[in-house]
């Protein structure tokens, strides 16, 4: 047993001096001149190279990495804005509910071709509530979103050709911009197309975007002058076609005496002033003799 | 032994095993979200709410069932409908997948994710064209 305990003791103390002589061996390699063995090797070259797409690689990747930070492109933000917009008022909107085919797509369609208009993309989304009558929300590519208020168009009795011109309406709102002029849509070029890397996301400019189209839909609208320029612009377009002329006319006619006589409605001056005065404007001038 | 055969009929006759729809193909949502569909209907009830670019597995549909707006599908467990104009052959440019970071700071909640996907189920679409 002593034997065996010797022989162990003895067998660690050489492995011990072999570790430390493979040390010394270590210290001993002067680096300096195996970087002049490697550099007539030709081999510094090949580390520079690998040093080179390291780095490279590296860029790339932060590269990528900064690029999940940007906040959404002109491409995307309008669509991504409105789309929120419709999640986050679901509730109030009513759009989630079970509703017939209105055959609204086909009018829309034939208005705006009979018009001349083409290539205009849409989307309508008929919504369960008298809180909105009728609003247009910008899209990208400008596919807009056009809500149509379900109890209002039934208030009304309309048909398909008068509910297409509203749509038409609310078209010339966008493109007259009186949208993003009136939710001050210059805020959302702070973020539109920008980068948060290595920042707090800017979630407050979005919530002030959403509160002002909250805002513009349910209580602010739209002013006297951009309702004035909004008529005219469809008194233009229509003239050429009589008959939808009179549609138009017969239709504000009918919206003025909803207005007027049921307090559900009672909004719709707030927010498109006035049916009245869009009449007005319509009409002839008189010539007092 | 013809007790034994009795059970046996019996047992095979109600087995609760579903029967196997034949896989067809995959294909990928291609709207920011939606759902997978009980009926072949935009306001059936909601079996599970996808994401953009999810692969879907389409299945051939029960002969009850067969409608050429909807698609059989097979996600996850889920077995449901989804319209036609919502998948595509191959994945699209989606934008959780173009602003991750913004996406994810958003902190959509259940109730938001669902209506988002509703959203697409309610839209009339249309483009006016030249004649």
């Amino acid at each position: 047993m002593k034997k065996m305990i010797l022989g162990l003791f003895i067998l660690s103390l050489s492995f011990l001096n072999a570790q430390e002589s493979e040390e010394k061996a270590i210290d001993g390699i002067n680096f300096s001149e195996l970087k002049d063995v490697i550099k007539s090797d030709f081999l510094a070259p090949t580390v520079e190279k690998k040093v080179e797409r390291v780095q490279a690689i590296k860029i790339q990747k932060k590269k990528i990495d900064k690029k999940k930070y940007n906040y959404p492109t002109k491409d995307y933000f309008w669509t991504f804005l409105s789309e929120y917009w419709l999640v986050k008022n679901a509730a109030i909107l009513k759009w989630d509910f079970q509703k017939p085919d209105y055959g609204l797509k086909n009018a829309i369609e034939e208005l705006f071709e009979k018009l001349g208009l083409y290539q205009v993309k849409f989307r309508v989304l008929p919504i369960n509530s008298p809180v909105i009558s009728h609003f247009s929300l910008p899209g990208d590519n400008e596919e807009n979103i056009y809500l149509l208020s379900v109890p209002f168009m039934r208030a009304l009795d309309l048909s398909k050709t008068e509910i297409a011109l509203l749509v038409l309406e609310d078209y010339f709102r966008l493109k007259l911009n009186f949208f993003e002029k009136n939710i001050n849509a210059k805020q959302a070029d702070s973020i539109i197309g920008k980068n948060f890397y290595q920042k707090k996301v800017d979630l407050k400019s979005i919530e002030g975007l959403l509160k002002n189209i909250s805002n513009l839909a349910f209580e602010k609208g739209f002013n006297f002058q951009q309702q004035f320029e909004v008529t005219k612009k469809m008194d233009i377009m229509l003239k050429s076609h009589p008959v939808v002329w009179n549609k138009y006319f017969n239709l504000l006619e009918k919206i003025d005496k909803l207005v007027k006589t049921n307090a559900l409605f009672s909004n719709y001056n707030k927010i498109y002033p006035s049916p009245e005065m869009q009449k007005n404007w319509l009409s002839p001038k008189k010539n007092v003799l | 032994m013809k007790s034994v055969f009795i059970i046996l009929s019996f047992l095979v006759g109600y087995c609760p095993c579903e029967v196997q729809s034949k896989e067809l193909g995959v294909l990928y949502f291609n709207r920011t979200f939606g759902h997978v569909h009980v009926k072949p209907e935009n306001f059936s009830s909601s079996l599970t709410t996808l994401a953009c670019a999810h692969p879907i597995t389409v299945l051939e549909a029960p002969k009850e069932h067969i409608q050429n707006d909807w698609f059989f599908v097979k996600v996850g467990d889920v077995k449901g409908y989804i319209h036609h104009e919502f998948l595509s052959e191959r994945r699209v440019d989606c934008l959780q997948d173009r602003f991750p970071k913004f996406f994810n700071a958003l902190n959509l909640d259940l109730g938001e994710l669902y209506y988002w996907g509703r959203l697409f189920d309610h839209f009339a679409e249309g483009e006016s064209k030249a004649k």
